[in-house]
């Protein structure tokens, strides 16, 4: 009974199907995982509203390391800053966003000095800068200071 | 291509010879028309209560009217699509019309792609119906008419993809109201992925949000064209009618 079941035609035919179908899936999937990594934005609004300036596009599409945004704060918040960091990672794939939620992962906060929600770091390499305000200004502001190499003298006169 | 667009033609008609067509480009001139006053009676009340107090508060036409309007008339979408997808194939099931047209010389891909074709037509002259309340807005005002283009090429390529299901879940059955129940159900579901977003930051809950039609939408509506979303878009529309053919390849094995 089994034998002859498995020797169907419709058995084979479906079978057949099933693996076309999970082909096809796997492919869009891949095609869809490479199309949210190496994303390309147009925006029409007439002020260029929703587009960084281009300082920014000079600073972040020139990294030469990969860099890691780290925004601190609860998940039902997490949008409020999702708009302008999203357009940070489609100017440069070599931008990754993590969102760490305070409340669920406190450890994670502590380990990183945050003592504040809606805070966002900035970390090139070793080098982890605070960013302040969610604004294109401060994180900008913090990948300039994260790229900046080299020790700094202090020097006190007396 | 000259068997896609007959196919096309002879669905198309079909929605204007029966009520069905009159009646859902009715309704949804009806219920946009509403919102379309509702949002810019508000827009309105907020500019003249912002002169009244002498503030100065940013007022963006493009913003605080359009995007959420063109918002607003993708929800009406989704009640609408199951609407104009459920009798594609379902029809045909019941009748018995589904056998002369899988022995017909035309290729099931002709079918396929001419009736889902006819379907998105359907859906664009319903929102053509939209425009008119949108002019209205550039008679009186002055607001971003690029964005309001992408806008409406973001709805068009989602609804393409809702449609394409839609079509998917026609030729399952030869009753109309599973396929349209159906349809509104995965359309649903499709929509309200993304909520696991808001409270969840796993891996599994950014596939779910990224797997939400309403994730890919946002950017249109801002007046911003995401190449992901694009491909998004293009990738359910695809399968969709990858899947349909598969079904109507199925009836010949089965049988």
């Amino acid at each position: 009974m089994n034998s002859r079941w498995l020797q169907a035609r419709q058995t084979k035919y479906a079978a057949y199907a099933t693996v076309y179908l999970l082909f096809i899936v796997a492919i869009i999937s891949v095609a869809n995982v490479l199309a949210n990594r190496y994303n390309k934005s147009y925006d029409s609004t007439a002020n260029k509203r929703y587009s960084l300036s281009d300082q920014t596009g000079k600073i972040v599409k020139g990294l030469k390391q990969d860099a890691t945004i780290t925004y601190f704060d609860k998940t039902s918040s997490f949008h409020t800053a999702k708009d302008l960091f999203d357009r940070y990672a489609t100017l440069s794939p070599r931008v990754h966003l993590v969102y760490v939620d305070v409340d669920k992962n406190p450890e994670v906060a502590r380990a990183a000095g945050i003592t504040k929600y809606g805070t966002a770091v900035v970390q090139i390499g070793a080098k982890k800068e605070n960013a302040g305000n969610i604004s294109e200004e401060d994180v900008t502001g913090a990948i300039i200071r994260d790229l900046k190499t080299g020790t700094r003298t202090v020097c006190f006169l007396s | 291509m000259r068997n896609i667009w007959i196919i096309c033609r002879k669905e198309l008609r079909s929605y204007f010879v029966s009520p069905v067509g009159y009646f859902l480009l009715v309704m949804l001139a009806v219920i946009f028309g509403f919102f379309f006053w509702n949002a810019l009676g508000y827009f309105v009340n907020m500019g003249m209560e912002a002169q009244m107090s002498g503030e100065e508060i940013p007022m963006n036409l493009t913003e605080q009217v359009v995007r959420p309007l063109l918002s607003n008339l993708n929800v009406i979408g989704l009640f609408l699509i199951p609407m104009i997808t459920m009798r594609l194939f379902a029809e045909e099931k019941r009748s018995g019309t589904i056998e002369l047209l899988a022995t017909s010389p035309i290729r099931d891909y002709e079918i396929i792609v001419g009736k889902w074709l006819a379907a998105v037509l359907m859906y664009a002259i319903m929102l053509l119906s939209t425009v008119f309340d949108f002019l209205y807005l550039f008679k009186y005002g002055n607001p971003d008419l690029k964005p309001l283009i992408i806008g409406y090429l973001g709805l068009l390529l989602q609804a393409g993809g809702l449609l394409a299901i839609g079509t998917f879940i026609s030729s399952l059955t030869k009753n109309q109201i599973i396929a349209g129940a159906g349809t509104f159900g995965i359309c649903l579901l499709l929509w309200v992925l993304g909520w696991v977003g808001q409270y969840e930051t796993a891996t599994w809950a950014q596939v779910l949000t990224y797997m939400s039609v309403i994730t890919h939408f946002e950017s249109f509506a801002k007046g911003v064209i995401d190449s992901k979303d694009v491909i998004f878009d293009a990738s359910v529309i695809f399968l969709g009618l990858f899947f349909t053919g598969r079904s109507m390849e199925s009836l010949r094995w089965r049988s």
